[in-house]
Order: C-alpha cells, then sequence, then structure tokens
C-alpha cells in the first residue's frame, strides 16, 4: 500500500488530476483509434487462428458419397419437369412436388399463409421423412425456396432438393427426421413457415436441429463455387462447427468457398489484405443481417429466417457455371446432412461467438471484443469527461476543480433527469408508432409514397435541418448566468453520454458488431460541446458533429450504398496493387455509373432500408430499430438539446458567484 | 412390458395391430398390479419387480423410482375377468403402477432374453426366424410381455405369458439393400424412366417402384423357419394374411410339405416336422393387399416454443370415424417440467380456440385428473379425458415452465436433451369404460438450460479474488490509522527504520569523512 500511497503523494503534488481530467477528450479519441486498430491486426498473421472440427462426432466428409452419375439423370428429370412447370401458379407447382413426395414415401402437408405486406398467398409445402428406426425426436431442415434471394425462380435448388429427397429416402442411416420445405421464398414465407412449426402447426417431425437452405438460380449442369450465408439475426451465428463443416466438405469436393460474397478472384487468396476485407465484411453483414428489403422483392440470406428458435442454420448457394458439376453441390448437402446425422449431442458448447476471416481462419469473441470494449468505452470516458465540465468551453480557460462537480441544488439533477426521459419517450413512443405503421399499411406501390414522405419529410430532412439547431438558438435564446443552468447542462449531457455508453456495452456480447458499429458512426457525439450565445465556432462545430452522428444521415448513407453495387473488394484491389493506370480505371468506372445511374433508384434505397428497420421486429423478430430507439436515438436528441442552450460562464465562475 | 422402436405410420399401416393393447411406445414401458396391505408396500415390491425385470431383460428398468411412476386411473387397468376367483387377502387392495423410460434403446440385448423365456428358446417356429439384426431392421417394431394371474379357483392360480412381436417391413427397401446395402448409382441401362417425359441419355424422370414382388422369408429374416414347435399340445401353424387373387405364397420345405390351409381368409401352413421351412411370396401388383382397417384416431404431438425457460405441448387428435369418441389423453412428464393447467386451450377444426375457463372447453373435456409433480419425487400425471365429436380434428395446447437442475441431476454423458414419455391416447367404450383402442404419440425431446460446467471454476476464482480483495481492505481500515500527510510525514521521520537508515547514513558519512580525513 505504500507505494500507492507515494505514487498518490506525488499525483496530487504535480497536479496530475486536472491534467488527466483535460485531457480526456483525447483519452476518448485515443480510445476509438485503438478500437479500429484492434480491429485491424486481428488479420496479422498470429492474431487468428486456423478452423477446426471442435465436434468429433460431426465427423465431416468421412463416408463416400454415391450421389452420383444415375441420380444425375433423375436430377434432369426433376429440373426439366420444374422448367416447364416454372411459370405455373404456386398452388400447380406445388402439387406437382406433392405428388412426386409422396410418390417417394414422404408425408406431405401444407402451410397455408398470405403475406400481409402483398397480400399473396404463398402457401408452402414441407415433406417429412420420419427416419425408420427413429426416435422421431430430432429433425434436419432442407429449404429450397422456389425463389433465391435475387428474386430469380431456383431452377437448380429446387430440383436437387427432390432428387436428394429421394436419394435420402433409399439411406439407410438416418436417425434424425429429414424435413424438405419449399417456401415461395426464403424470406417472410420461410420466417412464417418456422413460426408455425414452433407454435401451431400439426404435423411436425421434432425439434429442428439443423437447416440448411439451398439456392442455385441456373439451370445448367456445372457450377464453379459455392457461396455460405451463415449470419442470423440479432448478432446470432449457427455454431461454427457446422460452418467449418460446409467449407471441410466443399474444399474435399473441391468445390471453393466463397464467404460474405467474396469474388472468384479471391477465393484462393489468404493474405492480409484479403483477411481484412473479410472482416470488414463480416463486421458490417452481421450488423445489417435482418433488414431485409420489403416482402417479395427478394433479399436476405434465407438463413436468419431460423434465427432465434436455437437451430443452427447455413445457406448454400452455388455460384457459377464451372467444371464442377451440379451434383457435386448436391454431394456436400448430403455429407452435411450425414454429419449433423452423426451428433449425438447437441452442437459443442464454444463458438457461438466468431468473426471469420476466410472459410478457414477464425478469430473467437475473446479476441475481437475489446475491439468494441473500446469503442464503447469512449462513451463512457465522454460522459465522465462531460461530468468533470470539459464540454463547456468557458472551462477551458480555468483550471479542473472538483468543487463543481456535485450539483448545487437537487433541481438541477431533476431537470437534466426529466430532459432525458422526455428525450428517451419521445423516441420510444415515436419509434413503436413507426413500427406499428409498418404492420398496417403494407409496403407496396400504393404506400410508397406514404413510406418516402416518411422517410425523407418526416425523419431525414427534418433531422438534417434540426441539427442546425446550435446555431440558430444562439441568436435566437439567450439566458442568464445562473449555476442550475450549468449544472442541468452538464448532467444531461454526461447522463445521455452515459447511458449511450452503458446501452452500447450491454449489446456487446450479445450482438458485437452492431454496437461497433454504432459506437463508430456515432462517435461526433463525444466531441459536442456548449458555450454562450456569442460562441459561433463552438455551435457550428456541434452542428457538424451531431450531422455527422445522426442516426438518419446514417440510414441515409447506407441505404444510398445499398443501390450503388459497392464493392469493398475493388478498393483492397485498388490499395493492394496501386498503380496509377488502375486508379484511372476505377475512377473512370465511378464516372462511368454517375452517369448512367437512376438518381430516384439510389433515393428509393434509404426508404427500402427505413421500412427494413421498421419492420423487423414484426416481421423477424429482429431488434434493431428498438435498439437505435432506445439507445442512439435519445443520447442523440439530449445532445442536440445540450448543445443549444446559452451556457454563458464557466462551471467555476458561476460557483463563485454563487459563493459571494 | 412392452418394448418399441420407430415411428408409427398409420396413414398407411392402419390401425396398430391387435388394437394397440400390445404395443408400447418408444422405449420401455411397464405397468403392474400389484396386491398388497398398503401402498407404501406396494411400490416396494414395484421397484423388486423393476430391478429383477431389468436384470432378466438388460433394460434400464432399474432406473424406474418414484420420480418416473404413475398409477393411472382410467386406463391401463387390467381385466379383473381372470382375477374373478382370486382370493385377496383381507386388508390388502389392488395397485396400478406405470412407468415408462423413453431415452430405453431397444436392442438385440433385450430380444435374446426375450426368446429365452420361450419353451422353444427361440430354436423352433416363427420365432426361429427372429435375429437381432434382421428384427430391428424394421421401420417399426415392438415386443410385449404380458403376464397374467389366472385363478380357476380361490387356491388355484397360476401365471399365463402371452409374448408377441409387431414388425414393419419395408420389403422392397429390404430387397434392395440385400443386393445392393449401400444405394449406389445404378447403370443407365437399369433406369426406369418415365418415358412420358423428356428420357433421353441424360434426362430420367424416375417410375415409381415396380409393383413385381417376389421374395421368400429367407430375404427378409437371413433365416428359414427351423421346424414346427413339436413339443407345443397344438401344431405351429403359419398364416399369411393376403389377397390370394393377387399373390401366390409357396411352401418351401425340406420335408414333405402339408397342404394349404384357409383360415380366416387367411392362408395357412401347419408345420408338423422339425424341417426348415421357407415361404415364397410373388405377385405381379403388390399394391393389391387385404384392406387395412383404418385407425380410429389420429393423434400426435408437438412441443411448442424455444426458450429456456419455458414451452408447451400440442397434441393434434383427428377422429375419422362417423362417431362421437371418447378419448383419454394420458401424459406423464418429469418433475421438471412445471405444467401450468390454467394455460389449456383447445382449438377445434382450426376456427376458434377456447381457454380453460371457457365454458365451451366442457364440450369437449369431460374431466381432468391431474396429479401434480413434487420435485425430485413424482412426476405430473395427466389425464384428460374428452370427447371428439365425429370428423372432427381437436388441437390441444398446455404450457409449461422449465425448472433448473441440480447439476449432478444432467446427464452425464453425451445426450441430445430430455425424453418426455410418449403421450397414451385411448378410445374408452362408452358404457364397459373398457380401452377399446390404444395408442401413443412419439417421445418429445426437451432442452432444458445447461449450465456451462466449466463456470464453477470461474466463479469461484472471481469471488475468492472479491473476498481477498474485500479482506485486505477492512484489514487496512482496521489496523491502520488514518493521519494528515504531515503527520504522516513527521511519523515517518521517527519509524525505526528511517531511524536506522539516517543511523547507517550517518556511518557512511563518518566513514568517508574518515577516508576524506586521510
Amino acid at each position: 500500500m505504500a507505494l500507492l500511497e507515494i505514487i498518490q503523494n506525488k499525483i496530487t503534488k504535480f497536479g496530475l488530476v486536472p491534467r488527466l481530467v483535460k485531457s480526456l477528450p483525447k483519452v476518448s479519441v485515443f480510445l476509438v483509434l485503438s478500437s479500429i486498430l484492434w480491429l485491424v491486426t486481428l488479420p496479422l498473421n498470429g492474431q487468428f487462428r486456423e478452423t477446426y472440427i471442435s465436434e468429433n462426432a460431426l465427423m465431416p466428409s468421412q463416408a463416400y458419397s454415391f450421389f452420383r452419375e444415375s441420380e444425375w439423370n433423375y436430377l434432369r428429370g426433376y429440373r426439366d419437369e420444374i422448367y416447364q412447370h416454372k411459370l405455373d401458379p404456386i398452388e400447380d407447382r406445388n402439387d406437382m412436388l406433392d405428388d412426386w413426395l409422396k410418390e417417394i414415401g414422404y408425408k406431405t402437408a401444407r402451410l397455408n399463409y398470405t403475406e400481409p405486406q402483398t397480400g399473396e398467398f404463398k402457401p408452402t409445402l414441407y415433406a417429412i421423412y420420419h427416419a425408420p428406426k427413429g426416435d422421431d425426436t430430432e429433425a434436419i431442415v432442407l429449404v429450397a425456396p422456389w425463389h433465391t434471394s435475387d428474386g430469380i425462380i431456383n431452377l437448380g435448388g429446387v430440383p436437387l432438393a427432390i432428387s436428394l429427397a429421394r436419394y435420402f429416402h433409399r439411406l439407410s442411416i438416418w436417425a434424425k427426421n429429414i424435413i424438405v420445405v419449399f417456401p415461395e421464398d426464403g424470406q417472410d414465407t420461410l420466417r412464417n413457415w418456422i413460426n408455425a412449426y414452433h407454435t401451431s402447426m400439426d404435423q411436425t417431425g421434432g425439434s429442428i436441429l439443423s437447416a440448411i437452405v439451398m439456392e442455385y438460380a441456373s439451370g445448367g449442369d456445372g457450377i464453379d463455387y459455392v457461396e455460405v450465408d451463415y449470419a442470423g439475426l440479432n448478432g446470432q451465428l449457427p455454431n461454427l462447427d457446422l460452418v467449418n463443416s460446409a467449407v471441410m466438405i466443399s474444399d474435399h469436393e473441391g468445390l471453393k468457398v466463397s464467404l460474405h460474397g467474396a469474388p472468384r478472384g479471391q477465393l484462393w487468396a489468404d493474405d492480409f489484405s484479403s483477411r481484412l476485407t473479410m472482416i470488414l465484411h463480416a463486421v458490417f453483414d452481421y450488423a445489417l443481417t435482418g433488414l431485409l428489403p420489403p416482402a417479395g422483392k427478394g433479399g436476405g440470406n434465407g438463413c436468419e429466417a431460423f434465427s432465434g428458435w436455437n437451430i443452427q442454420a447455413i445457406t448454400l448457394r452455388a455460384v457459377g457455371d464451372g467444371d464442377h458439376d451440379v451434383t457435386t453441390y448436391g454431394r456436400v448437402v448430403e455429407a452435411m446432412f450425414r454429419s449433423v446425422n452423426n451428433l449425438l449431442e447437441k452442437f459443442h458448447q464454444s463458438y457461438f461467438f466468431y468473426l471469420l476471416l476466410g472459410p478457414s481462419s477464425f478469430v473467437s469473441i475473446a479476441t475481437y471484443l475489446p475491439a468494441a470494449v473500446l469503442a464503447a468505452s469512449a462513451f463512457a470516458i465522454a460522459s465522465a469527461s462531460s461530468l468533470l465540465g470539459n464540454h463547456n468551453v468557458s472551462n477551458a480557460k480555468f483550471q479542473f476543480s472538483p468543487s463543481f462537480v456535485a450539483p448545487s441544488s437537487s433541481h438541477s439533477a431533476i431537470a437534466a433527469l426529466i430532459g432525458f426521459v422526455t428525450a428517451l419517450s419521445v423516441s420510444v413512443f415515436a419509434g413503436l408508432k413507426l413500427q406499428s405503421l409498418s404492420q398496417t399499411s403494407p409496403y407496396n406501390n400504393e404506400t410508397m409514397r406514404l413510406y418516402s414522405m416518411i422517410t425523407y419529410k418526416v425523419c431525414v430532412i427534418p433531422s438534417f435541418i434540426i441539427t442546425l439547431w446550435p446555431v440558430i438558438s444562439s441568436y435566437t435564446i439567450s439566458l442568464k448566468k445562473s449555476r442550475v443552468t450549468n449544472d442541468t447542462v452538464r448532467l444531461l449531457n454526461a447522463f445521455s453520454l452515459f447511458y449511450f455508453a452503458f446501452t452500447l456495452i450491454a449489446l456487446l456480447v450479445l450482438h458485437f458488431s452492431l454496437s461497433f458499429v454504432i459506437s463508430l458512426v456515432s462517435l461526433p457525439l463525444v466531441f459536442v460541446r456548449y458555450g454562450p450565445n456569442n460562441d459561433k465556432k463552438t455551435r457550428w462545430c456541434s452542428s457538424l458533429c451531431l450531422l455527422m452522428s445522426c442516426p438518419f444521415m446514417w440510414i441515409c448513407i447506407l441505404g444510398v450504398f445499398s443501390k450503388t453495387n459497392f464493392q469493398l473488394d475493388r478498393i483492397r484491389n485498388l490499395l493492394q496493387y496501386f498503380r496509377i493506370d488502375l486508379l484511372r480505371k476505377e475512377i473512370q468506372s465511378v464516372i462511368d455509373w454517375s452517369d448512367a445511374v437512376d438518381l430516384g433508384q439510389l433515393l428509393q434505397g434509404p426508404v427500402d432500408l427505413f421500412y427494413g428497420l421498421i419492420s423487423g421486429y414484426p416481421r423477424f423478430q429482429n431488434w434493431t430499430w428498438l435498439f437505435l430507439v432506445i439507445s442512439w436515438i435519445p443520447a442523440w436528441i439530449s445532445t442536440l438539446l445540450v448543445s443549444g442552450i446559452d451556457v454563458e460562464s464557466s462551471d467555476l465562475q458561476v460557483e463563485k458567484e454563487k459563493d459571494e | 412390458m412392452t418394448f418399441g422402436q420407430g415411428w408409427y405410420d398409420a396413414d398407411v399401416w392402419g390401425k396398430l395391430p391387435r388394437d394397440g393393447k400390445e404395443n408400447g411406445g418408444t422405449g420401455v414401458e411397464l405397468w403392474a398390479v400389484i396386491e398388497a396391505e398398503s401402498k407404501d408396500d406396494a411400490f416396494e415390491q414395484w421397484r423388486q419387480l423393476a430391478n429383477s425385470l431389468s436384470g432378466l431383460f438388460c433394460a434400464s428398468l432399474n432406473f424406474i423410482d418414484s420420480s418416473l411412476t404413475t398409477s393411472p386411473v382410467t386406463v391401463f387397468q387390467p381385466k379383473f375377468a381372470s382375477l374373478e376367483n382370486a382370493l385377496i387377502k383381507t386388508g390388502n387392495d389392488m395397485y396400478l403402477f406405470r412407468s415408462a423410460l423413453p431415452r430405453e434403446p431397444v436392442c438385440t440385448e433385450n430380444l435374446t432374453p426375450f426368446l429365452k423365456i420361450l419353451p422353444t428358446k427361440g430354436k423352433a417356429g416363427i420365432f426361429s426366424l427372429l435375429t437381432g439384426k434382421k428384427m430391428f431392421n424394421s421401420e417399426w417394431s415392438s415386443m410385449a410381455v404380458d403376464i397374467l394371474t389366472v385363478c380357476d379357483s380361490e387356491n388355484d392360480c397360476h401365471y399365463q405369458i402371452k409374448q408377441s412381436i409387431d414388425l414393419i417391413k419395408n420389403i422392397p427397401r429390404v430387397l434392395e439393400r440385400n443386393v445392393m446395402p449401400i444405394p449406389k448409382p445404378i447403370s443407365g441401362d437399369d433406369l426406369r424412366c418415365d418415358l412420358t417425359k423428356k428420357a433421353d441419355l441424360f434426362h430420367c424422370f424416375p417410375l415409381p417402384e415396380s409393383n413385381e414382388l417376389d421374395f421368400d422369408l429367407y430375404d427378409l429374416f437371413g433365416r428359414v423357419i427351423h421346424g414346427g414347435a413339436l413339443m407345443a399340445s397344438t401344431q405351429t401353424r403359419v398364416c399369411a394374411d393376403l389377397d390370394t387373387r393377387y399373390w401366390k405364397v409357396l411352401l418351401n420345405s425340406s420335408a414333405p410339405a402339408g397342404d394349404s390351409i384357409h383360415e380366416d381368409g387367411r392362408l395357412c401352413f401347419d408345420l408338423n416336422t422339425n424341417a426348415d421351412y421357407d415361404l415364397r411370396f410373388s405377385t405381379k401388383d403388390s399394391t393389391q393387399i387385404v384392406s387395412l382397417d383404418p385407425p380410429p384416431i389420429y393423434a400426435s404431438r408437438s412441443l411448442s416454443g424455444y426458450s429456456q425457460d419455458s414451452g408447451g405441448f400440442r397434441i393434434d387428435l383427428y377422429n375419422p370415424t362417423d362417431e362421437d369418441e371418447n378419448v383419454v389423453i394420458f401424459e406423464t412428464f418429469p418433475w421438471f417440467v412445471r405444467l401450468s393447467l390454467h394455460t389449456l386451450t383447445i382449438t377445434v377444426n382450426d376456427t376458434a380456440s377456447h381457454g380453460v375457463s371457457d365454458k365451451v372447453i366442457n364440450n369437449v373435456v369431460d374431466e381432468i385428473i391431474y396429479n401434480p409433480a413434487v420435485d425430485r419425487k413424482s412426476p405430473s400425471h395427466l389425464e384428460l379425458m374428452t370427447s371428439i365429436p365425429s370428423k372432427t380434428k381437436v388441437k390441444l395446447s398446455l404450457d409449461f415452465d422449465k425448472a433448473m437442475l441440480l447439476y449432478a441431476e444432467y446427464p452425464p454423458d453425451a445426450n441430445h436433451g430430455f425424453e418426455i414419455d410418449p403421450a397414451v391416447i385411448s378410445i374408452i367404450d362408452k358404457i364397459t369404460g373398457d380401452t377399446m383402442y390404444q395408442m401413443r404419440t412419439t417421445t418429445a425431446l426437451l432442452t432444458l438450460p445447461t449450465p456451462d460446467f466449466s463456470m464453477p471454476y470461474n466463479v469461484i476464482i472471481l469471488t475468492s479474488t472479491v473476498m481477498s480483495l474485500a479482506f485486505g481492505s477492512f484489514f487496512n481500515l482496521l489496523t491502520k490509522r488514518t493521519v494528515t500527510e504531515e503527520e504522516a510525514e513527521a511519523a515517518a521521520a521517527n519509524s525505526s527504520i528511517r531511524i536506522t537508515t539516517n543511523r547507517i547514513l550517518g556511518y557512511r558519512q563518518k566513514l568517508r569523512s574518515m577516508v576524506r580525513g586521510n
């Protein structure tokens, strides 16, 4: 203890505390920088680990698969029939499949569903193979949506699912039931089927252990590589073993695996820049999963429909027209089914939280979590900094003194609290109102105008205008010097930042990516300061910071980006192999794009995203919007309030005045 | 006692054999009526019975204890006809116990003792067909042993044992596997394609399987019947229940075969020598079979919900007959499934649903017998007496909470969850109250919140750290005095260490001055 005493004595002697307090904003910035640095260092050699199968029972690719040769003829036979009837109404297509599956020996059933958004009738056909000798308690699900996530008919996937179903029925290895599902699409319709399976359906086949969604839009006979989608809603991921099995099995069959839409050229790359690109993709994809475009418009990766029901699901999407025959893709699915079937217990406990840097390298939560912790703690430090008076510009001239930290009276604390609670309740009320609106007015051509209006005229433009409030108020509202004003503003600012930091930290473990992305984009909130009316520079700075941390601005940016066909990989390519003519080529392609772009289409992006946000919870139990409503938006509103209040003097001055 | 395995497909296979009275659910099921002075006494005997059967049948029946045992009220009632003449000691009473182990895998080791009980030890008669490998390779199988006490007079009682085995085999599949154990691709010439659809070198729309069948018992069981059970008082008679217009049955035997006998529309053969017998079946159209009796009730049970702390059961019942039926749903749940009976809702024909407080529910549910569970002592026992109108679908749903287990109560090795007994659905005769038909749903797999078992160590480390920190601070507070900095410095100047160091410094000074002086 003596050593600590000495240190403490020295600190007081040299006056380190006030200096430290003054440098808190720098600490915040430092924390955020180190958080980004942390993430960037993860792809360095030695920072990540190679993937491995931790559950030995899975034994991927241990059996030779006979889904080949004559099975290919059957597959083509089925495909030709489906091709003939691909334009038939859904009921007729389902009838056709129903007959086939019954013939094979499956128990078929339909789940009727009318999509509330479009009013279209989209019954889902599903078929159960109760494994002979099995105890009928667990099931593995194979999903082949009639339409892929791009909205194209799943001409390769559906017949493949049928011929696999036929093949599975001949195997005698099954310990778990097999359920084959043919929803019209892999989004709302599939989600509805899963919800019904767990709540009201009569024909069930036990608890679903795992699910695989198959998508292959082409009618071709060869495929190039497989894309694996695995991100679930609300930061939920399938067990890493399942993803590893998929990668291992594909590799065994000679197929390359693309994660997060990595282009063909990057499938062989395993260097720092490819891993960094992958990790950035992973963070953004996890954070944005479930912000689906409106129903019936495609989008979504299919496997997120299984989130929340304790089901390990992945989507396997065959891509391209390559050398591997299409039964190879079928064999991958078969081997996955065999692996899951081998499981004697549930999936291994570890690794539900991970970031993939490539098909065979990952970082686990303990390694990547500090990045988000650092980013979120920047807000906690900012809150402390605000409480210690750093955000009042007038305090800059004075040395820190602990005497003003405690408020002079409870009035200011109560006023600050009321201010914050008001901001919170307004935000929650409006957020829930918007959410219920998304339920009552379906998103179609008639209501498109309504949603455009809400997005732009109610949310985006007003929030842009309102960021000028610190400047406007400096001309309009002036207040007298008083300690109550000072304390109220200081406490409101500190409390709102503290609350924001708290929510971000609470979100960390559940949804790392969302917490991390929000911490980064809302960082300018930390730099918002308040001061007297005549300090125009501070006011303009605050306005700028508020604009840069405005949730609606980011919705707008993301929405526009979603329509631009932006590829992070091209930037990686440019930076990794930098040459002037490459840069010139990229600039040229941007110019070409901007010539051809349809502005209306771009502006539709934010509307779609906004609808995806507000309808996320009712449609998919995706709580991203609810999180924004209880955390980011109220913190932003409170900071806006703070920055517009006329605080004429420093906290020390008012304290002295009061003493006199 | 019954052993069961597999899922019974009532749509295709029709009614359960012998009205399902001799078929159990998945796993092992045991029930017995015990005459004893008191219930405790009876329970003690029940435990002894379960333990001795466990040894006899190589099954885990020894795990049966009070937390798995129930006393059914309306179903599983013994046929008292055989006991009419029995003399029950005065003061004694009859107690019914029933227990099920849905987790139990039924296997060869259960079959061997089963065959050993037979007088022929499974060496002759139709039982000589049975081997574990082929028998359990069926779509569905069920073994039952039923022991009755029959009293001819008050003092002349004997036991009667009835053993039965029911198997369902997918014959085309078995034959296919005999030829090709793994479904390998077949050559292009053997493909059976639908020529009405596109069919060429690459395309083949598969035709349904051929209806021509030709097989014998050896194909199905890998064995033949090793002669009749000649020690029996009646001749061994093997019967095939099939449509003789479409099916040909041939008895192959090394001994001169007797003529076939037609009995109740079945084709039977007497096996009166100890020679080997094999039956050969052939048909051009295997779809032509003796019409199956449709089951009088369809039932299935599903789990609802997914959360770690609560869930629900749904039981779907459908009465396909033209008459209203009285159906008893018998279910037992382990104690860690905490039922909430007030959440019972009933949906008729997928329209409106009614809660338990709704009067409408009385039209369906006549009576509820419910014994709530006692933690770690007894399971909850639910009997719902319902009347299902004809051609009506009824869905009953019930919610429950999941209890937390003590860490030692989790099964130690690989497990996928906790199996819940199959529900027993019985159709009860309205007048006599006898069971007319009985079926079981499948088991349900329940996941309970499972802790990360390495967590206690983390907790121990964390709490120890906190404890030691707290102890240190308190110790400091209690043993140290708070002083101002000046006092502390003054005290430090007078401390013995400082005095000593000063003294040493002084000596050094002295020494140095001495050296310099010299």
